[in-house]
């Protein structure tokens, strides 16, 4: 299974990439660390899942060119990109914070997906909200407990 | 009249109100309730009986309606409620009131025609005394108060007249703590800010209805919107000027019925007596050359005489003038038009038959710099093409492109609605990038930002080689009144989102730099060389770094400066205009800018208004949700990764091998009681990094109000610079980004203040420090604590280094580093300088704010000096220091180099008396200017409070010594 992780911060990817490696399937990750890196990412291949966080800086960190802008929600830049491609990834939207600002309007988590969906943007599985307390990785397993390997 | 009585009315509900009516001693409640429920009983049968018992018949004088032709107490507060019969009686009732007193009123419709003649044709201050002698003696109705005030805006200051002016309408309530009147002569007084004074009084009376049945509310609408949309708003505005006196209402049903008589229905159309229409007659012309007399003030022309024609509704051409504009500024009924509105039909009558085409060969050059009549109307017109339907998917890109030049504010004229159709149906792939542009600017929707985006990304590589500079010049080809349009979207934000072009963070800011650059030498512009100037050099002083910078706070400048333009920046703008601009010292300033909000909110003068109005901003800037610093802090820092970042491998240490043999050490007790304090007060810090500008979030770290002289004089400061820059600009568009700029200095003061408070707490509890001897005395235990409080400084310093501002952003940087780029760069162009470096004094200067690079402008300007004629391995002593001087605080620097042992001290000493003008052009990165030409331009510039520079020839040194007054620029010791 193909799975891109956008999130910028260490240790949140790192929790990401130690639930993913308890799947019973092979996983394939790779990681994303800006909303620029994600665009390049999904240009340059296609993936299952796509855990995608919500804050994110503009560009990747590179020491001594500058700071990258902060885009409180950087993650819809990808969204829409997919939607705008019609790809059929899968997302999985990851956050810290308990809404998404949507069309100027704050969306609570559990209502995004459908809200997207009637946005035009349809691959939205799930909203969770990430927290130290780890209740979030039952949710993204729960999630992917459904995927079938169409690859064959 | 005698012989009418109450019981010859037919319904018998009225008479029995009547009757109550005629008790005098009924409270003041109880009278208002009876009389509103009166005047809705009244229908058709009763109406000519039942007008003459109230207003006639000495029975009700008490009730005070006898006097309807003229008000004695305008503004009186006795009721609020409007008093009118219903709507199927309204013009019936209007033609008896009218016959029944057509005395008084035509000799008040003679009074104004006198009014008009005397001040639009005289207008001397003996014609003006007149005039006020006349309304004196005939008494002042709402149509007399707004001609006094469209007298009073025009007049200025100009002879005394202003004065004459606001005396009498303070006879008539014009007075402070009297809102009514006083927004009915803010309306028109071109000082004030139309739009930001109609949203407070839409939200202070939630008129969403549009229109009430309490005068307080229904005024102040129609003062913004006096011509009706519908035949109900026509009739509720009767109702209101009504309320005022039957002589208003004459007056606007009379104006409506024969200049827009487009709004009047069939079966609303009205004739009065010959005596009373001959008096219309002759008043209606009498406003001629109303345009001309109150046109003083010529920079604010058309937008000046929109505003008075709202007292000269009896003229055509300033009715028209309302229309125009009343839909021009009406942006949110705009945004929200779906179907044509009666109001549009004044307009189609004057500009209804234009074309894109007509539009385009009439083109009228633009002045950006104000409103222009030509481009006023081209809008509208334009506007209107769009509405009525006419199919633009004829009109090329360029032609879009050229109309968008020759035109303003088209965004805000159009609906969203209207201009996704446009961007959809455009024929080509630029007509499509200027219609998604508008779209931008005024959508709520993430869509159409995404496509914006898309549409500008995807012209750009297919017309100018994914270049964006090519693209300007492109743009700059085809009209250069959109250009500054351009440039100022393009701004860091927008770079930064345009993924498929910029690849990189580096990228954003070189981009930036060259848009600057190229619209400073296309348009002479020195607001964008000196800000290309302050990004090149914070570029450098990163790259001599070569650290991360990973500052996560921001806003969304195009969205902040879009609101800024639309709520303040006419304040901010008359204020920088204002000869008397300044702002108090913060000893006058004794309280919260909150307080002083409350103050000024009182005191009415252009400079209250004008700071007002930035504090204003500055709170917007801290807490406004969708584009302020709290929605940044909230998502980037406060949710999740400040508490993930500061616990970040605190956990995960224990299982390093290096620590494998302390698996089920009972010594770890204590290392997991700690972590379980350390995580609380990592809870509690991270939950009180917000602002405290609301009552339930009192207990935030932040402030979004000035509560101390440090930041009030960075205020003051910045302001004094935002001042500069628009005198010597000559215009506003630079304004929304100045003040930006200003927010980041003052905001600057207060991250500090966090980021101290953050380093302060590290000792106190985000040290692991263990009691048990085992920590001291086992050596593994020992690399552990040592371990966690490297990981916990590592934490602490990644998120301090999250508060800061954006370096591009009134960039800030060490003293040590400025000093450190011009050695590494004069070191390039003379390899052999290799000085003896001596620094003292604070070397860990921070150094910040719009003029920082002056700093590094200087010392270049002094080294290079050095390395070309200084002995290149002698002694360099650079010693900065910050001054507290009666004038405020300075930066002093003073840089002493040795003299080459071959050179003659006296004719160094005397060419640096002189000054070589042939030198060192690199070095001054502003003008042609060099070395010490270049120091004293910057100080008779201003930039340098002082210089000094000596040759001692008996130690064979030279010694600069440059002071720098901390206005612009801010300074404080360590980071």
């Amino acid at each position: 299974m193909r799975v891109l992780v956008v999130e910028d911060d260490d240790f949140k990817f790192e929790d990401i990439a130690d639930l993913l490696q308890t799947l019973p399937l092979a996983v394939e990750a790779t990681r994303a660390s800006s909303v620029q890196a994600g665009y390049e990412a999904i240009q340059r291949a296609g993936y299952d899942y796509i855990i995608l966080d919500m804050a994110l800086p503009s560009h990747n960190l590179v020491a001594g060119t500058g700071n990258p802008y902060p885009e409180p929600v950087g993650g819809l830049e990808v969204l829409l990109e997919l939607a705008d491609q019609r790809r059929p990834e899968k997302v999985i939207v990851l956050t810290q914070y308990p809404s998404i600002e949507f069309n100027r309007e704050y969306i609570p988590l559990e209502r995004f997906p459908s809200v997207a969906a009637q946005h035009g943007i349809g691959s939205v599985r799930a909203c969770i909200l990430f927290g130290l307390d780890g209740d979030w990785k039952e949710l993204i397993l729960r999630e992917m407990a459904n995927y079938e390997d169409t690859s064959h | 009249m005698p012989s009418e009585r109450i019981s010859d009315l037919r319904s018998e509900r009225l008479q029995n109100y009547l009757r109550g009516l005629l008790d005098r001693k009924s409270d003041h409640g109880a009278r208002k309730q009876t009389l509103e429920k009166t005047f809705r009983e009244i229908n058709h049968l009763d109406i000519d009986l039942a007008g003459s018992l109230l207003y006639d018949n000495p029975l009700f004088s008490h009730l005070g309606l006898r006097e309807e032709a003229t008000p004695s107490n305008l503004f009186g507060t006795d009721f609020d409620a409007i008093f009118c019969v219903r709507d199927e009686v309204i013009l019936s009732h209007l033609r008896n009131r009218v016959e029944r007193n057509k005395e008084s009123l035509v000799s008040l419709l003679e009074g104004h025609l006198s009014l008009n003649e005397l001040m639009l044709d005289g207008g001397s201050i003996s014609s003006n005394i007149r005039a006020i002698q006349l309304i004196e003696s005939k008494g002042c109705t709402l149509h007399t108060f707004l001609k006094i005030a469209a007298f009073y805006s025009a007049a200025a200051n100009k002879d005394g007249a202003s004065r004459i002016f606001e005396e009498v309408l303070r006879k008539f309530g014009y007075r402070r703590g009297n809102p009514i009147p006083n927004i009915v002569v803010d309306t028109i007084n071109w000082q004030f800010d139309f739009l930001r004074l109609r949203r407070t009084i839409e939200q202070a009376y939630e008129t969403d209805l549009h229109i009430g049945n309490r005068r307080s509310i229904t005024l102040p609408v129609w003062m913004y919107n006096p011509l009706p949309s519908t035949s109900i708003e026509l009739t509720a505005y009767l109702k209101l000027l009504w309320s005022y006196s039957l002589y208003d209402a004459l007056v606007y049903y009379l104006s409506i019925r024969d200049n827009a008589s487009s709004l009047v229905e069939e079966g609303m159309v009205l004739q009065f007596g010959p005596e009373v229409e001959a008096a219309w007659t002759r008043l209606k012309s009498a406003a001629n050359g109303a345009r001309e007399k109150l046109m003083v003030n010529r920079e604010h022309e058309d937008f000046l005489f929109f505003r008075a024609s709202r007292a000269f509704l009896e003229n055509r051409d300033c009715l028209t003038e309302v229309a125009l504009g009343q839909i021009f500024y009406r942006d949110a009924a705009v945004h929200n038009y779906q179907k044509p509105q009666l109001q549009t039909i004044a307009l189609e009558a004057l500009i209804g038959h234009d074309t894109p085409e007509a539009l385009l060969r009439a083109g009228e050059k633009p002045d950006t710099t104000d409103y222009n009549p030509n481009v006023f109307r081209n809008s509208v017109a334009l506007a209107n093409i769009v509405r009525r339907g006419d199919n633009l998917s004829s009109i090329s890109g360029s032609d879009v492109a050229k109309l968008m030049g020759i035109s303003r504010d088209i965004d805000r004229l159009l609906s969203t609605d209207e201009l996704r159709t446009l961007v959809s149906a455009a024929p080509d792939d630029l007509a499509s990038l200027m219609y998604a542009t508008l779209l931008r600017a005024r959508s709520d929707q993430n869509w159409d930002s995404f496509r914006f985006k898309k549409v500008l990304q995807s012209y750009v590589i297919h017309h100018t080689q994914g270049n964006l500079i090519a693209f300007l010049d492109h743009i700059r080809n085809l009209s250069e009144a959109i250009v500054p349009y351009y440039v100022q979207l393009l701004d860091e934000t927008t770079i930064s989102q345009l993924h498929q072009l910029i690849t990189s963070a580096k990228m954003v800011y070189e981009t930036r730099i060259a848009i600057l650059d190229w619209h400073a030498d296309r348009f002479s512009d020195e607001n964008s060389r000196h800000r290309a100037l302050q990004l090149r050099v914070d570029r450098k002083i990163d790259s001599l770094r070569g650290t991360i910078n990973e500052a996560r706070l921001n806003i969304d400048s195009p969205r902040f400066c879009d609101w800024m333009a639309d709520r303040h920046l006419s304040d901010i703008v008359s204020w920088l205009r204002d000869p008397a601009f300044s702002i108090p010292d913060f000893a006058s300033v004794s309280r919260g800018s909150k307080d002083l909000i409350e103050t000024v909110e009182l005191n009415r003068d252009q400079n209250s208004r004008g700071l007002l109005a930035l504090l204003e901003i500055y709170r917007e800037f801290c807490v406004n949700p969708h584009f302020g610093i709290t929605s940044y802090l909230g998502r980037r820092i406060r949710h999740g990764s400040m508490k993930g970042t500061l616990l970040n491998g605190l956990k995960s240490v224990r299982g390093e091998q290096e620590f494998y043999s302390l698996r089920g050490s009972p010594s770890f007790e204590e290392y997991d009681i700690w972590l379980v304090e350390y995580e609380k007060h990592v809870n509690a810090i991270v939950s009180s990094l917000h602002f405290n500008d609301k009552r339930d979030r009192v207990d935030g770290l932040l402030s979004s109000t000035i509560v101390n002289a440090q930041q009030w004089n960075i205020l003051r400061g910045a302001a004094e610079n935002v001042a500069r820059a628009f005198k010597s600009e000559g215009h506003f568009h630079g304004v929304p980004v100045n003040v930006e700029h200003l927010c980041w200095l003052v905001l600057e003061v207060e991250l500090e203040r966090i980021q101290r408070l953050l380093r302060d707490k590290r000792p106190a509890w985000g040290m692991f420090a263990p009691c048990n001897p085992d920590w001291t005395d086992n050596l593994v235990l020992k690399r552990f604590c040592s371990r966690v409080n490297g990981i916990t400084d590592a934490n602490f310093q990644r998120c301090i280094s999250w508060l800061r501002k954006p370096t591009n952003i009134s960039p800030s940087a060490l003293f040590s580093d400025v000093l450190s780029l011009v050695l590494a760069e004069t070191r390039d162009r003379f390899p052999e300088f290799a000085p003896a470096l001596v620094e003292s004094g604070l070397s860990e200067l921070t150094l910040s704010g719009t003029l920082y690079y002056l700093v590094y402008d200087a010392l270049y300007v002094i080294i290079v000096n050095a390395a070309e004629h200084g002995n290149p391995t002698g002694e360099l002593s650079v010693d900065v220091r910050l001054e507290e001087r009666k004038s405020g605080r300075a930066v002093t620097l003073c840089v002493t180099s040795a003299l080459l042992n071959s050179s003659n001290a006296l004719e160094v000493k005397k060419k640096l008396e002189v000054g070589d003008k042939s030198r060192l052009e690199e070095a001054n990165l502003i003008s042609k200017g060099s070395g010490l030409l270049k120091l004293q331009s910057m100080r008779a510039r201003g930039q340098l409070d002082g210089l000094e520079v000596d040759c001692n020839i008996e130690n064979r040194i030279v010694t600069v010594r440059l002071d720098f007054r901390l206005e612009g620029l801010h300074a404080s010791a360590g980071r």
